[in-house]
């Protein structure tokens, strides 16, 4: 059973010894695989396939080897080190992390309830066949009972910090694996001795490829155990190319074992009553088929399959229910779910509150659910969660692929991981015929964890992420009102910047804050960054002085940051600024770059208006010209500039950029719907932006092929250049990239450039696609 | 994961080094398509098969035809 480990705080074994081999290791990955999975759904299987449980294993067996490689990919470059919550926290953007141990804690938990609910079914045949019974209760309620008491145990034993020792783990995984090939060789002799059992294999597949997917959706909790090898990196004599074959070491063993097993249980089992079939009659007994088909073939078969399925069924609900409330602390730890998931007793020195939170969890799902449906859960929450690794990898490998030591590289890439999420997916779905409810509790929880993260948990983590504020002034932090943020570290540029923003406040009323961010090199903690505070003293009031001279009352943050952009994307997010104006000292010469990293990375991060300055501008402005390269966004450029420019003698002029050769009519037209966006203008619709009446504004249709030379030779006779973003995301670093680079280098009037607010939706799809299409170089490490 | 991180992780290579390591992995396409030939074929014969009862091995002489 798979035993998921969170990145924590403090890292464990920094320094352990290199004591594993191969060997021990594929033993690690196979002890996590064959087990109680096998045991309790081979019957199940057997009844929705029939015998086509064959070809389902099989198939179950190429879609784990796809995963498989990913596991192997990653593991053998970045071995020991998290695992798959760490590669979807990295290779996945948004609350996919938090979905990641969300959907772990549930599956394990689900799990957990299975395994119980098994205990329960093997117990109560124990008790039938020893001669005490069921004390009057049906196969399922007693199962139900049993199951709730041996998960009270388990709680009990791990609130205690009682676990299972190495020791005591290795004999019961030697003992299920005996037990298990006693079963094959068992029934393989059978079927020599009674070749006529080769008849139950038609019909082959009674229920078709349908029985066949959802058997494949249900038996998949059998088949997760192998990622647990990838935890044992830091243990491990040469991980980078152990690990890899580790992992196709155990697939290589265990697929073909299920193999077998299925082959035995629809072969060997012979069935006395007429019509029906053994896949039937394995079916019928559901999570006992395998113990009661083992009756008829194998020496002591009844009592060594129970006590197979008992010491199974127990193993994994101790290593669920401790993986479960250890992903839960986890977790909490990291302030995804509520702090009480995080809270350690104080004598025994373990978390209860997320065990006992995580027993519950497990106790409601043996109560409320047949087993049939609590096993669906649990393989559909496996498939979800090995789909967001296979996306991970596809990003990782994007990204810092070229940048790391591989000991194995998964061919055809990104195919074979792209095969993996579509097969994993269509499992998933198809398991919504099997069991209804499961796909129900199933997307119930996917859907309140969303409204968890993006309620709370994604709050907490900013906070928690977000670079210290060392010093305050005047409620920096409050939200109300409309703000702009003025980010001060150049002493010669405040003007600027502070004329630009009075502009602006002036139509709305709002209120200045000025921002000083103290950077510290990276490799240094960030706390040293408080030992600067008094040299930035002098920066900070100059700035003040010169903003109450302008009639303004600024309030000030200062602020510690490894990068600036960080600083001041915090501050956006904390404060709702409306707008930030910052400096700009021209073009970058970094082709990774647009504007300049720092903005650029403010832009992608922050969704506020982004107003970059380069030259002197003198606010307010008597020619203002606006190049507008969609006439229906005119009024918003119009409304932007309107507060910068001089009222009794400033003007705004419009201008639009045509081919030479469109005809008089399509000029026409063009300077009529720009002028029907600046009448058709409403401050209710754009708050962010002032009012443009009041100043005259004219509109002009240049003509030209290069559009950029064209803005350049029109600006010579303007004050004020102000160009804006029309398009988005990873659109806009494509497009408008290359035109105000172009502009940018030519001209010699002062410049604006102006990135205007996106709505939400619009900003976080520009933000998902701009994580995956980044790619990070050393410099902005 | 940052590159920071993967530097403090000890697994990232020096920079002279990004790039110069082959991502491409070789493949034995012989025995990959022959495996997946006899993958796909065996899963194939046992469901078209039905299990045994749609295929015989029987040849019938006095009729001349499969049984």
């Amino acid at each position: 059973m798979a035993i998921p480990q969170l990145p924590t705080s403090s890292p464990e074994s920094a320094e352990l010894s290199r004591d594993l081999g191969l060997f021990e290791i594929t033993m690690v990955g196979l002890a996590a695989m064959i087990g109680a999975g096998v045991f309790v759904l081979t019957g199940i299987a057997a009844g929705v396939a029939g015998p086509a449980l064959v070809m389902a294993f099989a198939l179950n067996g190429v879609v784990t080897l796809l995963t498989g490689m990913v596991y192997a990919e990653l593991g053998s470059a970045i071995p020991g080190a998290g695992g798959g919550y760490l590669w979807v926290r990295q290779g996945l953007p948004g609350g996919s992390a938090f979905m990641s141990g969300w959907m772990d804690w549930f599956a394990h938990s689900v799990a957990g309830s299975l395994y119980a609910l098994g205990f329960g079914a093997y117990f109560g045949l124990l008790l039938e066949n020893v001669g005490i019974g069921r004390f009057g209760m049906s196969e399922g309620i007693f199962a139900k009972v049993a199951g709730v008491a041996v998960a009270l145990v388990f709680i009990y034993i791990n609130f205690k910090g009682a676990s299972e020792t190495g020791a005591i783990g290795n004999l019961v995984t030697a003992g299920q694996n005996s037990i298990i090939a006693l079963f094959i060789l068992s029934g393989l002799y059978a079927i020599l001795i009674r070749p006529e059992g080769l008849s139950n294999f038609t019909p082959f597949a009674p229920s078709g490829m349908k029985g066949v997917l959802q058997a494949m959706g249900l038996t998949w909790i059998a088949f997760e155990g192998y990622e647990i090898i990838v935890q044992t990196g830091e243990e491990v004599k040469n991980p980078r190319r152990n690990i890899p074959r580790a992992i196709f070491l155990s697939l290589v063993v265990v697929v073909p074992t299920y193999i077998l097993i299925a082959i035995v249980a629809i072969a060997a089992t012979q069935v006395d009553q007429p019509g029906m079939t053994s896949w039937q009659w394995l079916g019928q007994h559901g999570e006992l088929g395998l113990a009661r088909a083992a009756e008829q073939f194998m020496p002591l078969g009844s009592i060594l399959l129970l006590l197979g399925g008992l010491f199974s069924t127990t193993s994994a609900l101790n290593a669920t229910t401790y993986s479960s409330t250890r992903v839960s602390f986890a977790m909490g730890r990291n302030r995804n779910l509520p702090d009480v998931f995080a809270a350690i007793h104080p004598r025994t020195r373990v978390p209860h509150m997320a065990l006992f939170i995580t027993g519950g969890l497990i106790i409601a799902m043996v109560i409320a659910a047949p087993i049939a449906d609590v096993a669906a859960a649990a393989s559909i929450m496996f498939l979800l969660l090995f789909l967001q690794v296979n996306l991970a990898s596809i990003t990782i490998r994007r990204k810092y692929g070229d940048k790391l030591a591989h000991g194995y590289v998964m061919p055809y890439f990104p195919w074979l991981p792209i095969i993996a999420v579509f097969t994993q997916l269509l499992l998933a779905m198809s398991m919504f015929s099997f069991s209804p409810l499961a796909v129900y509790i199933a997307v119930g929880y996917l859907a309140l964890g969303a409204g968890l993260y993006y309620g709370y948990a994604s709050r907490r983590e900013r906070a928690a992420e977000s670079t210290p504020v060392i010093m305050q002034e005047r409620a920096a932090l409050d939200r109300e009102g409309f703000s702009v943020l003025v980010p001060v570290a150049n002493p010669a540029n405040v003007d600027n910047l502070l004329g630009v923003a009075r502009g602006l406040l002036e139509a709305q009323h709002g209120d200045l804050r000025l921002l000083h961010v103290q950077t510290v090199p990276p490799q240094l903690p960030l706390s040293v960054g408080r030992d600067f505070v008094v040299e930035a003293r002098p920066i900070i009031d100059g700035a003040v002085a010169r903003a109450q001279e302008m009639g303004m009352d600024p309030a000030v943050l200062l602020r510690v940051a490894h990068r600036p952009a960080d600083a001041i994307s915090d501050t956006v997010h904390e404060t709702g600024a409306n707008f930030v104006v910052l400096g700009w000292r021209g073009p970058s010469r970094d082709p990774r770059t647009i504007i300049g990293s720092n903005i650029d990375n403010i832009i992608q991060r922050a969704n506020t208006n982004v107003v970059v300055v380069r030259g002197d501008v003198r606010v307010p402005a008597r020619r203002i010209l606006i190049p507008v390269q969609h006439p229906e966004h005119g009024h918003l450029m119009a409304g932007l500039a309107a507060p910068l420019a001089d009222r009794e003698q400033g003007y705004i002029e419009l201008m639009h950029v045509v081919r030479p050769g469109l005809s008089p009519q399509e000029r026409a037209q063009r300077a009529a719907q720009l002028k029907e966006s600046i009448s058709r203008f409403d401050p209710a619709a754009a708050p962010d932006v002032g009012e443009r009446r009041q100043v005259r504004m004219r509109i002009r249709i240049y003509a030209g092929d290069d559009v950029s030379a064209t803005i350049r030779e029109a600006s010579q006779d303007f004050d004020l250049l102000i160009m804006g973003a029309t398009q988005e995301g990873w659109l806009r670093r494509t497009v408008w990239g290359d035109t105000t680079s172009r502009v940018a280098r030519g001209i010699e009037c002062p410049l604006m450039l102006v990135n205007l607010r996106a709505g939400p939706l619009q900003f976080n799809v520009a933000q998902f696609f701009e994580f995956f299409w980044e790619v990070e170089g050393p410099e902005s490490d | 994961m940052s590159l920071k991180q993967l530097r403090d992780l000890g697994v990232l290579l020096p920079h002279e080094e990004w790039g110069a390591h082959d991502l491409r992995t070789t493949v034995n396409k012989r025995a990959l398509g022959a495996t997946t030939a006899l993958g796909v074929a065996g899963l194939a014969l046992m469901y078209v098969g039905n299990g045994g009862a749609s295929a015989s091995w029987e040849w019938d002489c006095s009729s001349a035809s499969w049984a």
